[in-house]
């Protein structure tokens, strides 16, 4: 393992990859290197359903996500990986008044962003999603340029044309320590010796707490699991991704056949627990056959979890620490990493390579929102 | 949901004997078996077993499955039949699926007897319809009444191996012959004996390297191998079957016991990953115990004792130990050491003191038997070489002149003088070893008589062929007398046959038609790749190239390939992953890490889990959130 680079990535997860891509093929900064306690997307990133979509509630999540999915929709051309890309949709039923309303509002902000959703009937989403059963539905907020790729095999592409391009990955290297020389992280120490460095990326994702508190720092991430199944795979039959705010539940059909679901446990407590409980296969299964009542007879081959990792306004935190300028934080994007992976990498390359930021603005995600007050709404769109 | 006290998951010997001794102590007991009766492999061992009284020697395997399904239903045991368990939950309950149902469990106490999932061996073209399981095939032969094919290559000469084999041509199969990698048969002698006087040749370090066939096996090709088990080219040749069977081995079905959080641990002597456990078969969470094949693959003996070791201590839990069980447990202990003595008890005496953390105990070698030959009169002739823990033999003479002495794996010894000749020892041996040797039937003829368990038997006056130990036809024979001893064996026949006086230390079996050997074909050149992961179709090739590209790790393979994420979870394919990473890494499976297993241990449907009465209905057209939250 090198002693030295200018940049260390915490994390290989999507966050960590993007960052490491972006660094070394897109922004001419090689001398990286990248330390993963466990494997490449061993953690949430491996763990997620895969999807992504622009269609937030707040305009930074919105812009985030729309420069992400025109890079996944360019990955294969970009890295010679092809990632399943899907441009499925997303569709978000509506079933009362109240929800009509929010999702015009929502429209309207994405539209303003050029975002192409827009509001469906029953009858469109009987298009859209014929397996839905729309009898009370009132319609619904639909995008048809949201997708799903497969994560693996984006963690896998951007890690291998850094790795082409220069990068170091070191995988089962776990970060034990930092050196600090005033308000300068000066060195990473890991299980497999130290590196000196010029700047750090915290992308540990539901552990970017545990790293910060190394330095001493208490971040404002919270991980919470969350639990996944997986069926069978079946003939494609489905397009969009679905995700019911009312009933708490999201799923698309997989590339693979399989139909992917999940949802946010009732009372969940922050922890690093990622075991299941038997109450979530009986909980999603009920909205999933009520939602989509061709699915009953498909069955459940496995269920696991992994950590969202939460903010408290379940956007994400991206950018320099205050204590600690050259430590920069790409965490808690609160459940949606993997889709705002591809920006995340190019703003961390920005402000790495140039010390500022040109894809889109970042000030939403400054760490210091939450101190100084100045935290907008919380995003609204997470199931 | 379900209150009980002890349940046990998995209904065969290991199950079914801790649940007795826990239904023993009052306990409210309840088994899940997912089969429809209680039994597990035994409801399909037509075979003897070996042993002493206490372990059923002598009694089928069968018949010891309903007399423990009689005892647990005598004891009031809930046994549920059809029932899957499918999961173990942090908050201890138990997820079940029987039939449209999915429903919990709450036990104050586990104990895992879930036994053991067979090897398989990849070769090309080893999905092809007609290559079986040795377990699987035994349940298709002998409890669905379903022979699959007529000409059979047995690949294995454990004891399941020989075992099978004989099942099949109990069946009216062929097999053509046996295949064993090693250089020695692995199975009992008079397991491989039994087969061999039948004209089975048992081919030692040779193996299968592919099948052919349009559509089904058509063909198998065997190879020698050297030592590091490489094929020796130019020493294949091809012969025509319909079916191979693969008798490999077997691993712990460990599976909800890495589920349920129990600390597992890659031990060879047990043939696989095992839940770490200690001698009263307690895992390393306190109300989870292990039996059977699951904590270590050994003989349904062992795992019927460890069974009672088992249920005894997870009973004595729930009653804080106010039962006196010292005794009976210093017996149960006394009875696994007496299974584990002897060359044949070796693996299972090294795998449970590496667990225990013991000294290993020195490897046993077999002794030499003593030839036991009468020179005259009408005598036992008892061919058993090895030290098998074993003595009906002794317990069936009526006259006390074969005995065993103290040491359960010693060699029976005859005393010539008081023996009368009876036969009662040719229908007890449960390895078929036994004949009597009639020297003075006439001048020039000898009377060999020997145990018949094939349909259908001959006849008084027929007239044959005696065949050698190695089934070579060496004379004409004509059987004299067909008898059974029905107090000892209600279904054995003891067929008589007269050879000439100088046969009668060859002539071991008898066939009416002369028996002519497997003819060889055409050799056609294998697949160019193997099938590893059959439920998502993943060859050895792009999991070398997986491995090749860095991904060096069950896990990480499994997130590129999907080997692992179909219906059987990697019960197939991982063990021969962890291989190829171990071969390719040049280290040992015990330093590689398995899967993580998820739950359900058996896919389920949506509307199955959906409709689970185990929480309240929910009112969609009013939606409230569940606990009022998201």
């Amino acid at each position: 393992m090198r002693k030295t680079a200018k940049v260390v990535i915490i994390g290989a997860g999507c966050t960590g990859a993007a960052a490491a891509y972006q660094l070394a093929v897109k922004h001419g900064e090689k001398d990286v290197v990248m330390v993963e306690k466990d494997f490449l997307a061993a953690g949430a990133t491996g763990r997620c359903g895969g999807g992504m979509r622009q269609q937030w509630s707040t305009r930074g999540n919105i812009r985030l996500a729309q420069r992400s999915i025109s890079a996944f929709k360019n990955f294969q051309d970009e890295t010679g990986q092809d990632c399943e890309f899907w441009e499925g949709g997303y569709l978000l039923p509506a079933w009362n008044e109240e929800m009509v309303e929010h999702h015009h509002t929502n429209i309207k902000l994405q539209n303003e962003e050029n975002v192409p959703s827009r509001f469906v009937t029953p009858e469109e989403i009987k298009d859209i999603a014929p397996i839905l059963d729309t009898t009370r539905m009132l319609g619904g907020a639909y995008c048809p340029t949201d997708g799903k790729a497969n994560p693996f095999l984006v963690v896998k592409g951007w890690c291998e044309r850094a790795a082409d391009a220069g990068v170091e990955i070191n995988v089962r290297t776990e970060v034990t320590g930092f050196k600090t020389s005033g308000d300068k992280v000066t060195h990473v120490e890991t299980s497999r010796g130290t590196i000196e460095c010029e700047c750090v990326i915290n992308a540990a994702g539901g552990h970017s707490g545990v790293i910060g508190k190394m330095l001493g720092l208490d971040l404002p991430v919270a991980p919470e699991r969350h639990q996944i199944l997986v069926t069978e795979p079946v003939k494609h039959c489905h397009d969009p991704m679905v995700i019911d705010l009312r009933h708490n539940i999201y799923f698309s059909q997989a590339n693979h056949g399989s139909f992917i679901s999940g949802h946010t446990d009732y009372g969940v407590q922050s922890s690093f627990n990622i075991r299941n409980n038997w109450q979530f296969p009986i909980q999603l299964s009920r909205k999933l056959c009520y939602l989509a009542p061709p699915l009953k007879r498909l069955k459940v081959v496995r269920i696991w979890a992994g950590l969202y990792t939460m903010t408290p306004d379940a956007q994400p935190i991206i950018g320099p620490t205050p204590e600690y300028p050259n430590f920069l934080n790409a965490i808690g994007f609160s459940g949606h990493g993997f889709m705002l992976s591809p920006v995340t990498g190019t703003i961390l390359a920005e402000l790495i390579t140039q010390g500022k930021v040109t894809v889109c603005p970042i000030q939403e995600f400054d760490i210091r929102r939450f101190k100084d007050g100045t935290a907008g709404t919380r995003e609204a769109n997470v199931v | 949901m379900l209150e009980t006290d002890v349940l046990i998951i998995g209904g065969g010997p290991a199950g079914m004997c801790a649940a007795i001794e826990a239904a023993k102590l009052g306990v409210k007991t309840t088994v899940v078996e997912d089969k429809d009766r209680l039994g597990g492999q035994l409801v399909k061992q037509t075979h003897q077993f070996f042993g002493s009284e206490k372990h059923h020697a002598g009694v089928r395997g069968i018949d010891i499955g309903v007399k423990l399904a009689g005892e647990c239903s005598d004891l009031k045991v809930n046994a549920l039949t059809n029932t899957t368990c499918t999961g173990i939950f942090d908050d201890g309950s138990v997820g079940c699926l029987r039939g449209e149902e999915f429903f919990l469990i709450h036990p104050k106490r586990i104990v895992i007897a879930t036994g053991a999932y067979e090897n398989m061996l990849p070769f090309p073209d080893c999905d092809l319809p007609g290559v079986y399981g040795a377990g699987g095939l035994q349940t298709l032969m002998n409890v669905d009444g379903v022979l699959p094919g007529k000409t059979y290559l047995m690949v294995g000469a454990g004891n399941i191996g020989l075992i099978v084999s004989y099942q099949l041509m109990q069946a009216g199969a062929e097999v053509v012959a046996i295949v064993e990698a090693l250089d020695r048969v692995g199975g009992y002698e008079v397991h491989a004996a039994k087969v061999k006087r039948m004209g089975v040749p048992i081919f030692l370090r040779h193996t299968v390297t592919h099948v052919s066939g349009d559509g089904k096996v058509e063909r198998a090709t065997i190879s020698k191998i050297d030592g590091s088990f490489k094929p020796v080219p130019g020493s294949e040749f091809t012969v025509s079957v319909d079916a191979v069977c693969l008798a490999v081995g077997l691993s712990p079905l460990i599976e909800l016991i890495a589920q349920a959080g129990c600390e597992t641990r890659y031990i060879p002597e047990c043939a696989g990953h095992v839940a770490v456990h200690d001698s009263n078969m307690r895992t390393s969470l306190e109300h989870i115990f292990v039996a059977g094949d699951a904590s270590g693959i050994e003989e349904a003996s062992a795992a019927m004792v460890e069974g009672r070791i088992a249920g005894l201590h997870a009973a004595l839990d729930v009653t804080h130990g106010k039962a006196d069980s010292n005794e009976l447990l210093r017996e149960f202990d006394s009875q696994l050491d007496e299974l584990r003595t002897g060359p044949f008890g070796q693996k299972a005496r090294q795998g449970k003191s590496k667990l225990w953390g013991l000294k290993l105990p020195p490897d046993e070698e077999f002794e030499e038997a003593p030839p036991i030959i009468p020179e005259s009169g009408k005598k036992p002739v008892i061919e058993c070489p090895q030290n098998i823990p074993c003595n009906p033999c002794a317990v069936s003479c009526p006259t006390e002149s074969i005995t065993i002495g103290d040491n359960i794996t010693n060699f029976p010894v005859l005393d010539q003088g008081t023996c009368n000749g009876c036969g009662n020892c040719v229908a007890a041996c449960p390895g078929l070893a036994v004949f009597l040797v009639n020297r003075d039937y006439s001048d020039r003829e000898a009377e060999i008589t020997i145990p018949w368990e094939l349909t259908p038997p001959p006849e008084k006056g027929d007239k044959g062929y005696a065949l050698d130990r190695t089934g070579v036809a060496i004379c004409p024979a004509t059987v004299t007398k067909i008898r059974r001893v029905k107090k000892i064996d209600k279904k054995r026949l003891l067929v008589a046959f007269t050879v000439p006086l100088d046969k009668a230390d060859e002539a071991r079996h008898f066939v009416i038609v002369e028996p002519k050997g497997a003819e060889k074909i055409e050799t056609l050149p294998p697949a160019d790749d193997i099938i590893i992961c059959r439920c998502e179709d993943v060859t050895q090739k792009e999991i070398l190239d997986c491995f090749n590209s860095g991904y060096k790790s069950f896990d990480e393979i499994k997130r590129y390939l999907r080997t692992g994420m179909g219906p059987c979870q990697g019960k197939t394919c991982q063990r021969l992953i962890l291989g190829i990473l171990a071969r390719e890494l040049k280290t040992h499976v015990s330093e590689l890490a398995p899967q993580t297993v998820r739950t359900p241990m058996k896919p389920t449907e949506l509307e199955i889990y959906a409709s689970s009465k185990e929480i309240e209905p929910w009112d969609f057209e009013n939606w409230q959130p569940p606990g009022g939250g998201h």
